[in-house]
């Protein structure tokens, strides 16, 4: 895939926080590496899965692709554009083409405004609608996220987890955007609701052709809305492929460790369990940062750091990073 | 609203809980829920939570008890636990035997007696059931010195040899810890050392792994599997998920809108559904290896406060015809430790 095709694009994106200590004579104590080092790119009308467990970075690198938090390093380029160095105007222009949705329907409505109010605002800070054609959008808004227009001036207490959900999704909808972040848009959610909203982003994603980054830790539903995977294991893409490679023939071990769990389901009773936990993002092990619980690490996977690349036993776009990936 | 039912003696009408004498069962269970109503006053109403539930525990068994949010599987544990705040809440009939005595009507003396040391609880995050500003040894020490007859120099004893029986490494060095500085599966680690230690005949897991990632969430499970075997423990699973009943759980009591739809094997419930919500809700669930549209189940769970005559899963139900508006199904009980609330079993 060439970088001009693509709708989002990121290259060596990098983020570390500084821990401080406390008291008088606060210093930086040590730095956090949120994310150290990623690049993957999202095609218009293209799902990207951004998979891992808690701490791996994935969310924030969600938040750096809305520009809510500033990498420490890297870019980010928004058809061509590093988001950057957007001034005022491009950046009100980006926040109409890239949009969120967050993973807790409590508390992302605003209680006090009713439903329509809260899908407006972004319509009308856009200053493309007033008056009728204002109310007109909100209108369609809800009826195509599958909500009764009809109640449209009630407010979100009044509503379940997934009809609040529906709401968060339509006021990303409301200007139009053409890629929206969803992070853990369906896991706050009960499994019956949760199916509901996992197929109406489907619907979306084929009427409206949305690309979505879409954050999760559930493989299960990444599979279903992905179209491409990335694998995160302590602020570094392990593993990037189409998922139909990255789940029938995932390379390196965490990934298949990942869903080996996720599978339990149909592997009753013993079989090998991902040992340990996530180390620390303040210290990170050297070489390749899985290597404290990976069964196969040896000498060279505490010297060196695995570049994510192709090998001769992936399928083309299907890159790994791991000195010794799993036989295909 | 129904008829109090007696609480002794009388098998509840039409209900299927009483094993037929000469059943399987190899003994009498451990823990009886009969008929068990809880209500909640509100200002929007009496909102009943619990409506009418009955299921039974074996000694060393692992039931599951599934159900959405909403469908009065928690306020079922808390129920059993005497922990259903009152007011507002309160326990309107039924009866929950432990070995065949009734903990409703008990003191909250004797409540705290059973608690902890004959029935245990772990919740979904742990950071909230652990106290901040205590170390790890002083409330493992606090709760066996209160119910086990031993000295501190021994409590720490214990505390050391159940750290290190749920697999916590440097047990002795993880006591001086504060819960902060756990990470989450190790502060559930903890909980469950914490609540062995009283060696229960029975422990209430609610949704014990939600707050996990997926490979601690597995170790976990594999855990508690480990300790229900090595202490012949019986534990009450309540889960919203089939992955979780499908590692560790025996039995399943599918839950919804207050009340028990289904009790059946997990081998039965997963691959032999016979209700039409267990069918809805194993169907519309994502599966690894499968891609396209999920079968959602269309519309929300009913309004407890205010629930439409009949099934309460009628309005969403695809099987649904005039009959089910009538009354409520009764749960029945339709084979060898298999019940069925369904109108279609009725008449099967």
């Amino acid at each position: 895939m060439s970088g001009d095709t693509s709708l989002l694009e990121v290259r060596d994106l990098a983020k570390s926080f500084p821990i401080r200590t406390g008291g008088v004579f606060s210093r930086e104590a040590a730095r956090l590496t949120a994310v150290d080092g990623v690049s993957f790119s999202i095609r218009a009308g293209e799902t990207l899965g951004l998979v891992g467990e808690s701490g791996c970075g994935k969310s924030t690198t969600g938040k750096m692709v809305m520009r809510l938090i500033d990498p420490t390093s890297g870019i980010i380029r928004y058809q061509g554009q590093d988001i950057q160095t957007l001034k005022y105007q491009e950046l009100r222009w980006l926040r109409q083409e890239v949009q969120m949705v967050f993973q807790d329907p409590y508390s992302s409505l605003n209680p006090r405004r009713t439903i329509a109010e809260i899908i407006a605002y972004p319509l009308e800070i856009s200053g493309k609608y007033r008056g009728k054609t204002l109310r007109d959008r909100v209108l369609e808004l809800l009826e195509q996220v599958g909500m009764d227009p009809n109640h449209a001036n009630r407010y979100p207490h009044q509503f379940s987890g997934g009809q609040r959900q529906r709401i968060g999704i339509a006021r990303a909808l409301a200007l139009s955007p053409k890629l929206i972040v969803l992070d853990e848009p369906v896991s706050a959610l009960d499994l019956s609701i949760q199916a509901q909203i996992i197929n109406l982003l489907q619907d979306l994603q084929r009427d409206l052709g949305l690309a979505y980054l879409f954050i999760s830790h559930d493989l299960n539903v990444v599979e279903y809305l992905s179209d491409r995977v990335a694998v995160m294991y302590l602020g570094k893409i392990v593993e990037l492929a189409n998922s139909d490679d990255l789940f029938q023939q995932p390379q390196h071990p965490y990934t298949r460790d990942l869903l080996s769990a996720a599978l339990s389901e149909r592997v009753r009773g013993e079989q090998a369990l991902l040992q340990g936990e996530i180390p620390s993002p303040i210290r990170i092990p050297s070489g390749c940062r899985f290597r404290t619980r990976c069964r196969k690490a040896v000498g060279q996977c505490t010297a060196e750091i695995p570049a994510l690349g192709e090998t001769s036993e992936t399928a083309p776009g299907h890159r790994v990073a791991c000195h010794f990936p799993e036989d295909a | 609203m129904a008829a109090i039912h007696a609480r002794e003696g009388t098998p509840i009408e039409g209900d299927g809980l009483s094993r037929p004498a000469g059943a399987t069962a190899p003994s009498r269970p451990l823990l009886q829920i009969e008929d068990l109503r809880t209500y909640f006053d509100t200002d929007r109403g009496i909102i009943k939570a619990v409506d009418g539930v009955s299921y039974e525990i074996n000694p060393g068994e692992v039931l599951a008890v599934v159900g959405e949010s909403g469908s009065g599987k928690s306020v079922t544990a808390m129920s059993i636990m005497g922990l259903v705040q009152s007011p507002p809440g309160r326990i309107a009939s039924g009866a929950i035997r432990l070995a065949g005595e009734d903990l409703i009507g008990k003191s909250e003396r004797e409540m705290l007696a059973i608690r902890g040391s004959r029935i245990a609880m772990i919740f979904q995050d742990p950071m909230t059931s652990l106290d901040p500003v205590f170390t790890i040894e002083s409330q493992m020490a606090e709760a066996i010195l209160q119910h086990r007859d031993v000295g501190g120099a021994e409590a720490r004893d214990i505390a050391i040899e159940m750290l290190a029986r749920v697999h916590i490494p440097d047990p002795a060095r993880r006591l001086g810890a504060y819960p902060f500085e756990l990470s989450g599966g190790l502060r559930q680690r903890v909980m469950i050392a914490m609540q062995l230690a009283l060696r229960p005949s029975l422990l209430i897991a609610d949704e014990p792994t939600t707050a996990l990632d997926v490979t601690v969430q597995a170790q976990i499970l594999s855990l508690l599997k480990e300790v229900q075997a090595e202490f012949n423990m019986a534990i009450l699973l309540i889960t919203h998920d089939f992955g979780v009943v499908q590692r560790i759980a025996d039995r399943v009591a599918v839950m919804y809108a207050g009340r028990v739809m289904e009790t059946a094997s997990v081998r039965s419930i997963v691959e032999t559904p016979r209700h039409p919500y267990t069918r809805a809700l194993l169907s519309s669930r994502p599966r690894i290896g499968e891609r396209g549209r999920l079968r959602a189940i269309p519309g929300t769970p009913p309004n407890l406060a205010n629930p439409l005559p009949g099934c309460p899963f009628a309005n969403r139900c695809a099987e649904v015809d005039d009959s089910c508006w009538i009354d409520v199904p009764r749960l029945r009980a339709v084979g060898p430790d298999r019940q069925v609330r369904c109108i279609r079993e009725d008449s099967a």
